[in-house]
């Protein structure tokens, strides 16, 4: 796109397959193959009276129906304009020169292999089956001849038998043998990726196109089958090529041919493996281990002969769209290079084998973690690596088959407030039982979600978290509902706190805790994911690190709560029960404030395995958040210096240049920002006023707030420092995370080091004399690459 | 050079909407087919401003629509804008999006909506300039696989007018 003053490029998904039949050719049946109606239609010649009313139409006028509506007219047909109209492209393309039956040579041959697998990589990385694979005239053909019958899948025409030659004609053998079997296995592993793909975590056209356009990628075909032909096409290219060593011929042609056969053995190899470890995308984590495993070498090997590959690009064509049941108008091949096909193979294969690791958690607790660490991974998993890890998690509706949602829930309950076992073992008799149980059924319900959500891509996923917060927000009210009901306090026992203070103890309420801290998470991701997906314009940056900080604020005070009853319970754990009872029964008869100090009756105190674990999680839990606050800080001074100098205009000053109509307020904008935060209870979003005096910058000098932007972004570092030598039985969801963890403050690191060197060439433009900013010579840019995708980095720059 | 700004005129039917497709088409990746140009402009005719050069020919164009929004607020979306390539740079875009705006204002919208590329920093300056901001991110919105930026434009806290129910129209790119 060239353009400087549009909107942009066409929306997508707005084209869809024409629904009626007769309007295209379809691959395989021409016009004759139209089925008659069982009915013969009584036509009746309207010509006359549609040009009768026709002239009733004013010209600009508008004959629609109610229900027609911009979809409509965007799908609409528009015949006999090359750009539009993808039939005409066929009737003009010349296609039907290009003979898939021709001999051709084995370099030919090679690059066709290598061309269509980087088709085939491009669809994963999503274009269209009608950009890439399927712009393949060898695929074109054999899909069309193709009836249900593997044989049937040749490269002649439908008239003719398969004019596989003699195995003399090698040019012959290496096109209806070689690539024959070849495109076979490509079409088998698209059925199989495809079949994959069609589930609620990827969204069709946004992340892949599984639309095959009514054609069949042969999905009845046994898998089976596809690797015979394969293994026999390996076979009889070892043979051929044992029998031309025999020959001692040690020409470069000679040679040539060998690398070319060497290619084809590794290319089909490859291929059979890629259909297997599709083909066992469900079994045991070894076997997919052991399948991908093998790929390494033979994916080198396939490199080392495409420099061999001689181009025949007339091998494809994207007038194939005019013969696909498709009523879309004419769209490019989406070209890959080889190198960035084999690029996304490998990141393909890595990431399905990272997935497997999930088999290898520790807890419940451990997965919750890998998703989220699985989100936030730069770049975004491929849309197969993503739907394969929610598919491996849950399983005919439980986790790994295994368990129920509802274990999850608990567990994750259990990891972060560590409330009494008994919670979740109160008996059918127990007066909250059913309470408890509806209450499970919808965090069942909110967390299912959750995993699903964090396999989205990162765009998707924030919009969905936008939608998910809601639902949380309710079952909080749910949460605290029920567990405020009398017969519920006997889990959230009063908890002395400190004997000198007024308080009159605290309750740990596990259930609401854990809501609240899930919903307070989902809306911290939703904040600073806007700063990752660039959604904050740089005048909103202050006003968004302002509320990130105060969303980190309400999290911190909440998980230093669960913190406290946590040590309480970890105390009174310690001491023996009968000395506990009698000090309770001393504190009852002096009238003490921590009456139900002890859990009643049936209220087991958690086991020391589940406080340590919880202590570990909570302690990892304050250092992320104080690392996350203490960089709020230092880009809110950093910010409010370039705010102050005038590098960067006031939120709360006018949107729009004075001299010009307003359109909008600033209060109108706040609230717009705050929109997905405005519909839930707690934590209420701040006023605009509130906002707007809190940001009030008249009593503030830049170079104070450089100074303190620099001591909270070196306290951020220092703190990550720590964060960073736990060791590992410190912390908790080691086994999964801990290299990506160890990545991830590696990089807020980075951040805090980037922002610090921009501090410091703030600090030298001596921005008090304002002379820069002036003359308009200051330019602030955002960085990205390497930094935390949270904390991206501000550049600052003078123009030249 | 001036420019001349007017509101599409009906009766010039077929000859302006030749001309503004031809215009918009140069800076598609992928054309609209003929009915989209007829949904928007044929039924918000009102609301498409040409700039014509002293010639008579069209230098830029801006297609927009205004319908109720699920029933809850009356939503002005800005479809297409163009300008040629020889006139860019002389803010005749932006006095095309006014006009649009003012118009749909006048109308009673509650809001302006559109997407951009994210890449298209002209477009999205030129926007942010008037106040929208980016509301959400779009990923691989367009055919031409980018990603891209709802922008809106609040301009009224809220409504209490009726609005009639949605045309369903523009929903689509939500």
């Amino acid at each position: 796109m060239s353009t400087l003053e549009a909107n942009g490029a066409s929306p997508i998904s707005n084209y869809a397959t024409a629904s009626d039949p007769t309007n295209v050719q379809r691959l395989g049946t021409g016009p004759s193959n139209i089925p008659i109606p069982p009915v013969a239609p009584n036509y009746v010649d309207i010509t006359d009276v549609f040009a009768k009313e026709a002239q009733k139409i004013r010209p600009g006028e508008l004959a629609m129906l109610e229900t027609f509506e911009l979809v409509n007219a965007i799908n609409a047909l528009e015949i006999m304009d090359l750009k539009m109209d993808t039939g005409l492209l066929d009737m003009l393309s010349r296609d039907k020169e290009f003979d898939t039956k021709a001999n051709r040579a084995a370099r030919q041959v090679l690059w066709v292999m290598d061309e269509l697998f980087a088709m085939e990589m491009s669809w994963h990385t999503g274009g269209a089956l009608s950009q890439t694979v399927f712009t393949c005239l060898y695929i074109e053909q054999a899909l069309k001849n193709f009836n249900g019958c593997v044989s049937s899948a040749h490269f002649g025409d439908e008239s003719n038998e398969v004019p596989i030659s003699s195995d003399e004609d090698l040019e012959s053998v290496f096109v209806h043998v070689v690539l024959r079997e070849f495109v076979l296995g490509i079409i088998k592993t698209c059925d199989l990726s495809r079949r994959r793909l069609q589930c609620n975590e990827i969204m069709e056209d946004e992340d892949i196109v599984t639309q095959t356009y009514s054609l069949d990628l042969m999905q009845f075909v046994p898998v089976s089958k596809i690797c015979s032909g394969l293994t026999d096409a390996i076979n009889k290219m070892k043979r051929l090529k044992t029998e031309s060593e025999k020959q001692h011929v040690h020409d470069q042609e000679t040679a040539d041919l060998l690398g070319c056969i060497d290619g084809f053995i590794v290319r089909l190899e490859l291929r059979i493996l890629a259909i297997k470890a599709l083909d066992s995308v469900d079994d045991a984590p070894e076997k997919q281990i052991e399948l991908l495993t093998g790929t390494g070498d033979l994916i080198r090997r396939v490199v080392s002969t495409n420099s061999l590959a001689e181009p025949l690009p007339v091998a494809f064509s994207i007038a194939i769209q005019g013969r696909l049941e498709c009523g879309m108008p004419p769209r490019p091949k989406v070209e890959m290079s080889f190198g960035d096909a084999i690029a996304t193979l490998e990141r393909l294969i890595n990431g399905i084998r990272d997935v497997l690791r999930i088999h290898d958690y520790g807890s419940l607790g451990d997965i919750t973690t890998y998703f989220e660490e699985f989100a936030m991974r730069r770049p975004t998993e491929l849309p197969y690596v993503r739907c394969q890890l929610f598919k491996r998690f849950f399983v005919h509706r439980k986790i790994f088959g295994k368990f129920l949602m509802r274990d999850a829930v608990i567990a994750d309950i259990t990891d972060l407030c560590c409330p009494s076992p008994a919670l979740f073992a109160i008996d059918e008799s127990h007066p909250c039982r059913q309470a408890l149980d509806l209450f499970l059924t919808r965090a069942e319900v909110c967390f299912e979600n959750l995993f699903s959500i964090m396999c989205h891509n990162r765009a998707r996923l924030r919009q969905r978290l936008c939608g998910a917060i809601m639902d949380w927000d309710s079952l909080q009210v749910d949460s605290e509902h029920l567990e405020s009901s009398v017969e519920m306090l006997e889990f959230s026992p009063l908890l002395p706190t400190d004997q000198r203070s007024s308080d009159e103890g605290i309750r740990a309420l596990p259930l609401s805790s854990w809501v609240y801290f899930r919903k307070l998470q989902i809306m911290i991701w939703i904040v600073f994911m806007g700063f990752e997906l660039d959604i904050y314009r740089l005048e909103e940056w202050p006003l968004m690190l302002w509320y990130g900080d105060y969303i980190l604020g309400v999290m911190d005070s909440h998980v230093a709560r669960i913190e406290t009853i946590l040590e309480i319970t970890a105390a009174m754990r310690q001491d023996s029960t009968t000395h506990y009872t009698k000090s309770r029964k001393s504190k009852k008869n002096k009238g003490a404030k921590s009456i139900s100090a002890m859990p009643a009756s049936g209220a087991l105190p958690p086991s020391q395995e589940s406080i340590m674990r919880t202590r570990m999680w909570l302690a990892g839990l304050r250092s992320q958040i104080g690392v996350y606050k203490e960089l709020c800080h230092g880009y809110m001074c950093f910010m409010a210096a370039l705010v102050l100098a005038g590098c960067v205009r006031s939120f709360t000053a006018s949107p729009v240049d004075p001299s010009k109509e307003e359109y909008t307020t600033p209060e109108l904008l706040y609230k717009l920002r705050m929109k997905p935060f405005s519909t839930i209870g707690v934590p209420e979003v701040p006023s605009f006023e509130t906002y707007q005096r809190l940001s009030d910058l008249r009593d503030w000098q830049i170079d104070s707030l450089l100074d303190n932007a620099q001591i909270t972004v070196n306290n951020a570092r220092n703190m990550t420092d720590v964060w960073s030598k736990l060791k590992p039985e410190q912390q908790i969801n080691t086994k999964l995370v801990q290299e990506s963890s160890a990545k991830m403050r590696r990089s807020l690191t980075r951040s805090c080091v980037g922002t610090n060197v921009a501090i410091s060439v703030l600090r030298q433009m001596n921005l008090q004399h304002r002379s820069f900013v002036e003359e308009n010579k200051l330019k602030i840019s955002v960085l990205r690459d390497n930094f935390h995708p949270f904390f991206p980095v501000l550049s600052v720059s003078t123009r030249k | 050079m001036p420019i001349i700004y007017r509101k599409y005129e009906p009766p010039q039917t077929a000859r302006d909407l030749t001309a503004i497709r031809r215009l918009i088409s140069q800076d598609l990746s992928e054309p609209y087919g003929i009915y989209v140009y007829r949904y928007f402009i044929y039924q918000w005719p009102h609301l498409c401003f040409l700039a014509l050069d002293t010639g008579d020919n069209l230098v830029g164009v801006v297609v927009c629509k205004l319908a109720s929004h699920r029933g809850v607020k009356l939503r002005g979306y800005i479809a297409m804008l163009a300008v040629a390539t020889a006139y860019r740079g002389r803010g005749i875009a932006t006095k095309l999006v006014r006009l649009a705006i003012d118009c749909m204002i006048e109308d009673g919208a509650d809001e302006i909506v559109l997407e951009t590329e994210v890449d298209n920093e002209s477009a999205i300056r030129l926007y942010e300039r008037m106040g929208f901001i980016r509301s959400k991110r779009m990923h691989r919105y367009y055919m031409n696989a980018s990603d891209a930026f709802r922008l809106v434009l609040p301009v009224k806290v809220e409504s209490d007018r009726e609005v009639g129910p949605s045309s369903g129209a523009g929903d689509m790119y939500i």
